[in-house]
């Protein structure tokens, strides 16, 4: 059965990069767009074509349905991959789709309806027999009413509770609330984020599991009903509700755990005629009971970790599920070797509050060996700005065991350089040696818990820092035209710009 | 030629004046004496700079950054500023709270006069879709408030003023 011809690419950075660079192996050819923002972008340069789509805003570009749909038709695309973010969850974009008659990547509309809202999903969940965390849905449309609804159900539910947006995701319009007097004004705080985020200012309550891990299935499912799951990842480390490092296979997971949790989430998949890859998350519990979260109907940032583990590439299987070919896998043929982890390297500021920092990448150098992958959709001199998602690279660590596997970790991340912009390479080194996650003690407040008075080491130069430092003022930029051509701060006057017969250190 | 550096509470003076093999680099900071080193520069390509310093071979990544040197090591990046005159160092903030990163003004929760608590939440700004919440350091009384609902801020601007 053939693939496709082309493949418009929606989407920016990393994953844009990811999807482009399968597509080029399945000898597809490919379209990518970008904002005004991202010309010259990774991106842009790896695709067949590449169109602008608009203003940096992301209502003006990545968000803009009828643009992307306009493009795919004049470019003569045959298929969209969404990546993951912008319009990955939307419905109506893979309905618009597959009405302008190409093949969406990724899940029917209708199972993205029905994962969509958080509140329809636990519904949905709790008809399959899938296990939820206790919570109240308010039946008021009125927010003042929702809030005295929700006031008596948190009573009942007993506190700490938590409010969750509907239409959320990453941690916006989330808020744990402990203290009956602060409730009112957390549940405005975060309908007004929900609002400002997804558009919808819908929230709901549920009871808080204390110490929880979070624990993912990954999973695949084809035209033909055939569902399977690829085993779990752990992403319990996480900073306001952000996954920050990820790995497979978890620590807390044994082989029967594994085999009921995995059977939860391809009974969720089932439930609402799931095709494609998606991801069924849930919580687990201290004392062994796992919930149903909720269900990730797109390719999940963290994805690289299940590849290592099992050598299957997810965004093929998504390529290969969408045209149609069957799964060529049983769930008795799916094996994992070894132990994967995956740290997000963000563009923030954990001296100030974890502040995205904005900025020009003036160095970038990524550590390379054995077991090491590093995914990333930003070149030396691009700038990091405000419109966009901070997360630079995603950098990802295979070995045996997970002892090894950490230990590659914490020297990858003491051999990635990024200079111009402040990120949390530091933090995520913190987290790594910390004696509890050495001992895959995690839980979901682990930073909260282990890192919270945290600030980044002072490192003081020394000498041989400074002796570099004189050498290179001593040379001048000049010795490098293309860095000089980069750089705002290069000095052409300096005599030894022209000084490319330079002999220092040969006598 | 001689170049000053600066950084968090440090600095330093170096010389660097070529030798017979390569160059002859002194170290000067303070309450220290002058320490100096035989370097050869093994290798210049753009940002990379491999030096032998002593008996050690070390790799360093450089840049400019305005009127800032760069220098790698490893992940490890140090950034040395030129030395501002003695007493020009702006004073800490006092009082004044400021937009660390630009965002949009959400809410503004306190009024000139008003008695507030350490923890209070006196602003709320919007950035990046997150809403952040900037809360009084100490207990005091607001000063001045300097910016309305609605309005754009850039780092460095005042948002409120505390005595």
């Amino acid at each position: 059965m053939s693939l496709f011809r082309k493949i418009l690419v929606a989407n920016r950075g990393e994953i844009a990069v990811r999807i482009l660079r399968a597509c080029q192996e399945l000898g597809i050819a490919t379209v990518a767009v970008y904002s005004e923002a991202d010309a010259g972008a990774l991106h842009t340069s790896l695709a067949d074509e590449a169109v602008c789509i608009g203003p940096p805003p992301p209502l003006q570009s990545y968000l803009r349905a009828d643009a992307l749909l306009t493009v795919a038709r004049e470019r003569g695309c045959d298929a969209v991959h969404p990546g993951y973010g912008f319009l990955a969850e939307s419905a109506d974009f893979a309905a618009a789709v597959t009405a302008a008659g190409l093949t969406f990547i990724g899940p029917p509309a209708s199972a993205m309806r029905a994962m969509g809202g958080k509140i329809a999903s636990r519904r949905v969940m709790e008809a399959a027999g899938v296990p939820v965390v206790p919570g109240y849905h308010p039946v008021a449309t009125d927010p003042e009413a929702q809030t005295v609804e929700l006031i008596a159900a948190a009573e009942r539910l007993g506190y700490p509770v938590l409010i969750k947006a509907s239409a959320g995701g990453g941690g916006k319009g989330m808020r744990i609330v402990a203290d009956p007097e602060r409730l009112t004004l957390e549940l405005e705080s975060a309908r007004r984020e929900a609002q400002n985020a997804f558009g919808d200012p819908t929230v709901y309550l549920e009871k808080l599991i204390p110490g929880p891990r979070h624990i993912e299935f990954q999973i695949l499912a084809d035209h033909n009903g055939h569902v399977i799951h690829l085993g779990e990842r752990e992403c319990s480390i996480q900073r306001r509700h952000q996954k920050i490092i990820e790995e497979t296979p978890s620590p807390a997971l044994t082989p029967e755990l594994r085999a009921r949790m995995g059977a939860a989430a391809v009974a969720a998949a089932r439930a609402v005629g799931y095709t494609n890859a998606g991801t069924v998350e849930f919580l687990l519990a201290p004392d062994g009971r796992f919930y149903f979260l909720e269900m990730n109907t797109r390719l999940q940032v963290e994805h690289p970790i299940t590849e290592a583990v099992t050598g299957i590439d997810l965004v093929k299987a998504q390529i290969r599920i969408a045209a149609g070919q069957p799964l060529p896998w049983r769930q008795e043929a799916i094996t994992w070797r070894g132990h994967a982890i995956e740290a997000r390297i963000y563009a923030e500021d954990p001296a100030h509050q974890f502040l995205p920092a904005i900025g020009r990448v003036l160095l970038l150098s990524a550590p390379v060996g054995p077991g090491i992958r590093v995914d990333t959709g930003i070149m030396a001199g691009d700038v990091i700005g405000l419109y966009y998602d901070p997360m630079i690279a995603k950098l990802i660590c295979w070995a045996e065991d997970r002892d090894e596997a950490v230990r590659k970790l914490d020297w990858a991340l003491s051999h990635f350089l990024i200079a111009g912009v402040t990120t949390n390479i530091p933090y995520l080194q913190a987290i790594v040696r910390h004696p509890a996650y050495r001992q895959g003690r995690l839980s979901t407040d682990f930073v909260t818990r282990h890192l919270a008075a945290w600030q980044p080491p002072t490192v003081e130069p020394s000498d041989e820092v400074l002796v570099a430092a004189a050498v290179a003022d001593f040379q001048g930029e000049g010795v490098a035209p293309a860095i000089g051509a980069i750089l705002p701060g290069a000095e052409p006057y300096s005599p030894w710009s022209v000084a490319d017969g330079f002999r220092l250190g040969r006598g | 030629m001689e170049f000053r550096y600066a950084w968090g509470n440090g600095e330093a003076t170096v010389r660097v004046q070529p030798a017979a093999e390569g160059l002859w680099v002194t170290i000067e900071r303070p309450g220290r004496e002058p320490v100096g080193y035989r370097v050869m520069v093994s290798r210049r390509e753009g940002e990379r700079l491999l030096l032998s310093i002593g008996e050690r071979h070390l790799l360093f990544h450089v840049a400019r950054d305005g009127k800032a040197r760069l220098v790698a090591q490893g992940a490890h990046v140090f950034r040395l500023e030129p030395p501002t005159p003695r007493g020009a160092r702006p004073p800490a903030a006092g009082g004044d709270l400021t937009a660390v990163m630009p965002g949009k003004v959400l809410d503004v929760l306190v009024q000139p006069g008003q008695r507030v608590e350490s923890g209070t939440p006196l602003v709320i700004l919007e950035a990046m879709k997150m809403e952040l919440r900037i809360t009084a350091p100490g207990d005091g009384e607001v000063a001045a408030v300097f910016v309305r609902a609605g309005d754009v801020v850039n780092p460095g601007q005042k948002l409120v003023e505390l005595r």
